[in-house]
């Protein structure tokens, strides 16, 4: 599907200010992590999209057909498919290294592993590089205030404004 | 016809599968796209299973599994949740509203036709499990009203012969177990026939004080006085757990043995010892059923092929059962049979619990009834006691 111009249905679970929102996001053109590396947009625009309280993520408080995700305040989404995740770029260099990362973000701890052509891998220019998400590949969301909680991922965008601590292990 | 009820709000979706899956197999689709009209549609037309998937607009899909549990008609039926949620937390929220399974979007249509398959057998074995304690509990009832019936209309109704010349294939915990669901049909007598080292009286928790040994030594005595008794009400003469110096029975000890206590129940179980012996031979003949219980190794399954030739003459009488021992890949039925030469009556599944049960003196079929050998056993039972009819 990737590269075709042509409609493709995508779930994904996106997680802000303590609610799980699973959605639709109906890709035309542009994939989903294109549309939420996109600075001249401030929203991700869902299908249909189910609401729940993290606190009680099974259970669906609201229901939406049309419904809008403030990117700033997101604090990162999750696809089960790694090619629904991945930006349009990022699913070419397969010389990239992965190195194992914790990330915390508000309600949960994210561990994954993230991508690099750097030998020595060091988390800095993740935090200060230009552009609003993180991409981590292989994740486990945990709930912090609810362990047994967890969430997980073939792909997760992070978004940079919301981490708090970022940890990786030392070469 | 087998119907099958599949609710989405997604129509492309609900298309596509009522499609492929009205294509593949013979079910009968009926698509519902939201859970008010897939409840209606339920109660109407009674399937054997639905697909439900969780995110549709008014009624949840965890709140159309609830409502179909909850109502009789539609309360034993096979559930699907077929959800594009499919987190670990989803999958438990759809197993605890009372679904079968929890599978995710984007799902592959073999592998839910394949879903729809087995868990459509699952009920299937559920029904006739229903099926056979009731027809136990009738059979209860039967029993307690034919206690003023003459006692030889009763007596002596089936004798089975659990066998297998290879050790280690389950012999033993199929016999005590097979007894301990019969004794819930009827009067049981389970006959412990081991010359080396019976554990039949272990296996049922049971100390084996007095045991076939004490006739040996003193063949005056009733073998009515050495059975010893268990809380479920079955019987059992046991055997020495040790060899004797008396040896083993002869035939006219088994002639005598059976004189003595066929007229005291129903159901007779000889849990066979590893010989085929001129006594062990004259036992396999005073059986009605000689099941044969075999392993699905290579070496096991040689041996119980030899078996069968050196039983010819009881052939016509002899039932294969396969018992799993071993966790793990096993192979099919088809190729067991094929190995073979004949279908198993009945494949005994690997049970976890069947060691911990072993250590505890309890029978399965009595402290779990809920464990995956009890069903294939009951309806064993059910078979045999089919074929017996058929044959009286």
């Amino acid at each position: 599907m990737i590269g075709t111009p042509q409609t493709k249905k995508i779930s994904a679970d996106f997680f802000t200010q303590g609610y799980r929102i699973s959605g639709i996001f109906l890709m035309k053109k542009r994939l989903l992590a294109d549309i939420v590396y996109d600075l001249t947009t401030d929203y991700i625009e869902l299908h249909d999209a189910y609401v729940s309280p993290i606190m009680e993520p099974a259970q669906i408080s609201a229901h939406y057909n049309a419904t809008l995700i403030a990117k700033p305040h997101l604090d990162f989404f999750l696809t089960t498919s790694l090619k629904d995740g991945l930006r349009r770029d990022q699913h070419y260099g397969r010389s990239l290294q992965r190195y194992p990362v914790f990330i915390t973000v508000p309600f949960f701890e994210i561990t994954g592993e993230i991508l690099s052509a750097m030998r020595s891998f060091s988390g800095r220019p993740y935090l200060a590089k230009a552009g609003p998400f993180v991409t981590v590949l292989n994740v486990t969301a945990r709930s912090t205030f609810n362990p047994d909680v967890v969430y997980e991922g073939a792909v997760g965008q992070v978004n940079r404004e919301k981490i708090g601590c970022f940890g990786k292990k030392v070469d | 016809m087998t119907k099958i009820l599949i609710i989405d709000d997604n129509e492309d979706m609900l298309k596509m599968m009522q499609m492929i899956i009205g294509k593949k197999t013979n079910y009968r689709v009926v698509a519902c796209k939201d859970g008010s009209e897939g409840l209606e549609a339920a109660f109407e037309s009674q399937p054997e299973i639905a697909i439900v998937d969780v995110m549709m607009p008014g009624i949840s899909g965890y709140e159309v599994v609830q409502q179909l549990r909850k109502t009789p008609r539609t309360a034993d039926m096979g559930i699907i949740i077929l959800t594009a949620r499919g987190q670990a937390i989803d999958r438990t929220a759809a197993l605890e509203a009372g679904a079968d399974d929890h599978m995710s979007k984007p799902v592959k249509m073999d592998a839910l036709i394949e879903r729809i398959g087995s868990l459509l057998e699952e009920k299937e074995e559920e029904k006739q499990r229903k099926k056979v304690t009731a027809a136990a509990a009738t059979d209860r009832t039967r029993q307690k009203q034919a206690q003023a019936a003459p006692k030889e209309e009763r007596a002596g109704y089936l004798t089975l012969a659990l066998f297998s010349l290879r050790g280690g294939v389950g012999v033993t915990t199929l016999a005590v177990n097979l007894a301990s669901v019969l004794q819930e049909v009827g009067s049981t007598l389970l006959l412990d026939l081991s010359p080396n080292s019976g554990h039949c009286a272990l296996n049922l928790g049971l100390r084996p004080e007095k045991h076939w040994g004490n006739y040996l030594e003193n063949p005056n005595t009733p073998f009515e006085s050495l059975l010893l008794s268990h809380a479920s009400g079955l019987r059992l003469l046991a055997a020495p757990l040790v060899p004797l110096e008396y040896g083993w029975f002869s035939n006219d000890d088994i002639k005598k043995l059976l004189t003595q206590l066929k007229p005291t129940c129903r159901f007779l179980v000889l849990d066979m010892p590893p010989v085929l012996n001129p006594t062990a031979k004259y036992l396999l003949t005073q059986a009605n059923f000689v099941l044969l219980v075999s392993g699905d190794d290579p070496s096991s399954l040689q041996t119980t092929m030899m078996t069968r030739t050196a039983i010819s003459d009881c052939a016509s009488r002899t039932l294969l059962i396969r018992n799993i021992t071993t966790p793990g890949p096993h192979p099919s039925a088809e190729a067991v049979k094929r190995a073979l030469h004949t279908k198993t009556l009945i494949d005994i599944p690997y049970e976890k619990a069947q060691t911990q049960a072993q250590r505890a003196g309890t029978p399965l079929a009595l402290s779990q009834p809920q464990a995956s050998m009890v069903a294939p056993l009951k309806r064993t039972i059910q078979l045999l006691l089919a074929r017996k009819k058929k044959a009286t």
